[in-house]
């Protein structure tokens, strides 16, 4: 087998300019991912992560600026695409799902003309032919009564169909890589379970390699093989999930997971981390977790910390761990 | 698909409603308001005799809910009242001038459509840019301009001093005897594409062209704004982003899925100003000389032809109403949302 | 406070509504001291004509030439912007002193009686714009308080509308609710409480709506059935050029260009508002996609 990665950002940094000012919303972020694998990406709303995924599925906003780095895939740097090349890989060996289901689809189009005209884009297919692919899909997707849907307008389905029929359509141009960005945030708690069942085994099926942006640990620890915490445009640690969750190197990742919703405690309320997230237009020098860190040193402070490599598969961004460099 | 039958009908009740609403306001205004109203209906040289004659004709001896009953009851008869002007029933007054109002509005508002809407969608996709810019300031200046001051502009500047198009009326009268043109339905338009006769379509182009911009300008301006904040607002919606991830190609999000985010809404708030371009006609076809509804009700206004004028407000009312009826209905059959 | 210092600073920076923000507050002073700057009182007001000087064109001495009876058209056209003013505040302020009432009264007792109430407004709504103001003001007649009465009847729904829209989605809020459980009278509530929260969009509306309010009277005079002459109201100066306009274009062209840039100070100010109040619009401003 080969161990050629199929996907790899290197050092990437991305800003937004807005009236408020440049934020610098991904800084220096390295990440690699294998075939089959299933990377989840966890932190806070203001993180970067969801800036992450959309540069990499080639879809970020016109005022966000790449600045420095690269992302490979398959050996080819996505950043450096010609536009007639965008449309190689956008969706067809990339695509993504979003957090809010009932915005996904146009108000004035039938599910069935999304994935049609996805369809035919791709593979050039007749209407005929690409209704009868999208009745599979739809069955893929465990969705019953295709016809239906496939006939219905986004506000008459709920959130959870409309969120399988994302990911049929997400799926349609049969991509390598599906990035879910928060894909059950906004549905209530008996379909997440369900959404995260059928995602987990449509990457079993199809083999697919996974990004699964999310705020909760939790979800990740149920999908994911492995996890990379983000905080302030940074990435602070990676490595397994189970270790991670288990026992968590990065201070914030400790407190990150304190605050992991448990539904069968429903006495106490949500422990949440005290403190703001920094400015992201002015960003800290040294760890951007710094001020709401207990164990904070003036050295935390003075200079970004290295990544520490801990028990072989782990990286870590913090000095309590100096030792061992990467 | 098909809009609900529910939705028709609740749509036609509200009809009705508006109907009736209409006819009480102006009832109150003709017969209510005014301290002694066979003045106003008699005409301001009215004798003895004739006023007495229009104070019975109005029932204004008798209580207000019968003076009410006996209004309805000439509206629906089609009894309006008769124009001191013409001498001629108000009624048929205003159903031999509606056909010239309608094409004059009609080719006004495909032009507001046709142009503005490009115009504004344009604008959006060069938001904050020197087209942007000028297409903005222009639609509001627009917005500003009081259409009897740029009809009597257009007019002298094109039709008497560059004289490159004729300032007034609906066809040559000399061509359109030496043709043998013959107005059928009153749409000259129609009727000279009918008649097969090619250099009265021209000329019927050539005369309508300047008005109908004029009239145009205000629903044009209102369309293009419009069309730029809603193309602004949908290219920053969610699903124009998850069809762009999942690799359809930009020209069919613009012109197929956004398009319609943005014509829908459109056409209805058109179809609202509709009304007020009916009002805008009034002046526009008083200056070009337009023997339509507008010009009808304009010489009433100058001569204070009190039933003309009220005929024609009652008339413009309804036909408003209707095309508001029209328009939900429209809007319900692209939107599947509103149907509920 | 604080809001409007940010507003005018952010339209300070834009040439665009600058220019609304100086043509409103230009109309505002000559509107304001036009009677007393008049180089000729008698010509602006109507009373003397000088038949040597009918139909001067526009020079150094005319800024704008004569009409048909040797009148100075310029300061016919200065005083004409106190008629406009007149107009244009008089018009706002009455139909706000019918609006909000009816609209809070429906908003706030709610149910069917308000149910009722807003239903009588629509009635009003059912006619386009300007044309109830015809027919209200060909059966009161011309003159000027008529003209400012007839629009403000046909105008009023408009605001009874917002007000009822702002007052229904306020009365919903928890702190009316809470209000009402400490033992605060319902009248208190309403006068005190829910009536500031809904007023600020209404009279933002009503301010901007002077500029409309303008254009239809000028529309009214120029149909005959505004104010009468020798008024030098705008519409009515237009419509008195109409006839001579090949000859003598002036006459109706310079009143007319006043309209025209009086309304636009207004919409370009009301386009200003609307984009500042609008945050989903002011985010556009960085988050814009294509």
């Amino acid at each position: 087998m080969s161990e050629e990665k199929l996907l790899k950002v290197s050092e990437l940094t991305i800003h937004y300019h807005t009236v408020e000012g440049i934020i610098k919303a991904v800084r220096n972020i390295s990440l690699e991912v294998n075939v089959g694998d299933s990377l989840c990406i966890v932190g806070e709303s203001g993180s970067g992560k969801s800036t992450l995924g959309l540069a990499i599925s080639l879809s970020l906003p016109k005022n966000a600026v790449v600045v420095s780095g690269s992302i490979l895939y398959k050996g080819r740097d996505l950043l450096k695409l010609k536009t007639s090349e965008v449309g190689r890989y956008r969706g067809k060996e990339i695509s993504m799902i979003f957090q809010d289901p009932a915005t996904t689809f146009n108000p004035l189009f039938t599910i069935g003309e999304h994935l049609t005209d996805i369809l035919r884009h791709h593979f050039g297919m007749s209407r005929e032919e690409a209704l009868e692919r999208a009745v599979e899909l739809l069955k893929m997707v465990r969705l019953p009564d295709q016809a239906r849907i496939l006939h219905a307008y986004p506000h008459e389905l709920s959130g959870g169909m409309l969120q399988r029929a994302a990911i049929a359509a997400a799926l349609s141009t049969n991509p390598k890589i599906l990035i879910a960005d928060e894909p059950t945030t906004m549905l209530d708690v008996t379909t997440q379970a369900q959404i995260l069942d059928l995602i987990n085994s449509l990457k079993r099926e199809l083999n697919l390699t996974l990004i699964l942006i999310t705020h909760n640990l939790g979800i990740a620890g149920e999908v994911c093989s492995r996890t990379a915490v983000m905080y302030a445009g940074t990435l602070l640690e990676e490595g397994p999930t189970e270790d991670i969750i288990l026992n968590p190197l990065h201070p914030y990742t400790a407190k990150l997971i304190k605050a992991v919703p448990i539904i069968t405690k429903t006495q106490g309320r949500l422990s949440h981390i005290p403190g703001v997230l920094p400015d992201l237009r002015n960003p800290p020098k040294g760890c951007p977790f710094v001020d709401r860190c207990e164990l904070a040193t003036p050295e935390c402070s003075a200079s970004q910390p290295e990544y520490f490599r801990v028990g072989g598969v782990r990286r870590v961004a913090c000095i309590l761990y100096g030792g061992e460099h990467e | 698909m098909p809009v609900p039958r529910e939705y028709v009908v609740k749509r036609l009740l509200l009809l009705v409603f508006v109907v009736i609403g209409v006819l009480v306001i102006t009832f109150v205004i003709t017969r209510i308001i005014p301290a002694r109203p066979e003045f106003l209906w008699a005409g301001p040289h009215a004798t003895e005799e004739q006023l007495k004659r229009a104070r019975q004709e109005l029932h204004l001896d008798e209580p207000v809910h019968v003076q009410l009953y006996y209004y309805l009851l000439d509206f629906f008869r089609g009894n309006w009242g008769v124009s001191w002007r013409t001498r001629l029933p108000v009624l048929n007054d205003l159903l031999t001038a509606l056909p010239a109002t309608l094409e004059l509005v009609i080719v006004a508002f495909l032009l507001a459509s046709l142009i503005g809407i490009p115009l504004g969608i344009y604008s959006a996709l060069r938001y904050g840019r020197i087209a942007d810019q000028i297409i903005r300031v222009l639609t509001i200046l627009g917005a500003s301009v009081p259409v009897f001051w740029i009809a009597l502009i257009f007019q002298t500047a094109i039709g008497i001093w560059a004289g490159v198009l004729p300032a007034g009326k609906r066809v040559d009268d000399y061509l359109a005897y030496i043709t043998g043109f013959k107005p059928i339905t009153g749409f000259y338009i129609l009727d000279s594409i009918i008649q097969g006769n090619l250099p009265v379509f021209i000329d019927v182009l050539r005369h309508i062209i300047m008005p109908a911009f004029v009239l145009s300008i205000y629903p044009l301006s209102l369309s293009s704004r419009m069309s730029r904040s809603l193309m602004i607002e949908v290219l920053n919606e969610n699903h124009v982003r998850s069809l762009e991830v999942w690799g359809v190609p930009q020209k069919t999000i613009l012109f197929k899925y956004a398009l319609r985010n943005v014509i829908v809404p459109v056409i209805a708030s058109l179809g609202l100003s509709f009304g007020y371009t009916l009002v805008g006609a009034f002046m526009v076809e008083l200056i070009f000389v337009w023997p339509g509804l507008g010009y009808y009700a304009g010489m009433s206004l100058l001569s204070y032809d009190y039933p003309a004028i009220i005929g024609v407000v009652i008339l413009v009312a309804l036909f408003y109403s209707l095309i508001n009826l029209v328009v939900d209905l429209i809007h319900a059959w692209l939107d599947p949302r509103v149907r509920f | 406070m604080s809001e409007l210092i940010l507003y005018l600073n952010i339209i300070r920076r834009n040439p665009i509504y600058l220019a609304g923000l100086v043509i409103v507050s230009l109309f505002v002073v000559v509107g304001l001291i036009a009677p007393y700057i008049l180089t000729r009182p008698g010509d602006a007001w109507g009373l003397t004509y000088d038949i040597n000087k009918r139909l001067s064109p526009p020079s150094l001495e005319h800024l704008f030439g004569t009409d048909e009876y040797g009148r100075d058209l310029f300061n016919r056209v200065l005083l004409g912007t106190r008629f406009s003013l007149v107009i244009g505040v008089g018009v706002v302020a009455l139909s706000l002193a019918i609006g909000i009432p009816v609209g809070l009264i429906a908003g706030y007792v709610g149910g069917k009686a308000g149910t009722a109430l807003m239903r009588v407004t629509d009635m009003f709504l059912a006619f386009p714009p300007l044309l109830l103001a015809i027919a209200l003001a060909a059966t009161f007649g011309r003159g000027l308080s008529n003209t400012i009465l007839a629009l403000s009847l046909s105008w009023w729904p408009w605001y009874s509308r917002l007000i009822y829209l702002q007052v229904s989605s306020v009365r919903n809020l928890p702190y009316v609710d809470a209000a009402k459980v400490i033992g605060i009278s319902e009248a208190r509530i309403m006068f005190r409480h829910v009536l500031p929260n809904s007023l600020t969009p209404v009279i933002t509306q009503a301010t901007l709506d002077i500029g409309s309010a303008i254009l239809e009277a000028s529309a009214l005079s120029f149909l005959g059935i505004g104010v009468p002459p020798p008024t030098p109201e705008w519409g009515l100066l237009v419509s008195s050029g109409w006839r001579l306009i090949s000859v003598a274009w002036w006459v109706s062209f310079f009143p007319g260009l006043a309209i025209v840039i009086t309304v636009l100070g207004f919409n370009l100010l009301g386009d200003a508002v609307k984009e500042l109040m609008d945050p989903r619009l002011r985010n556009l401003l960085s988050m814009r996609r294509v």
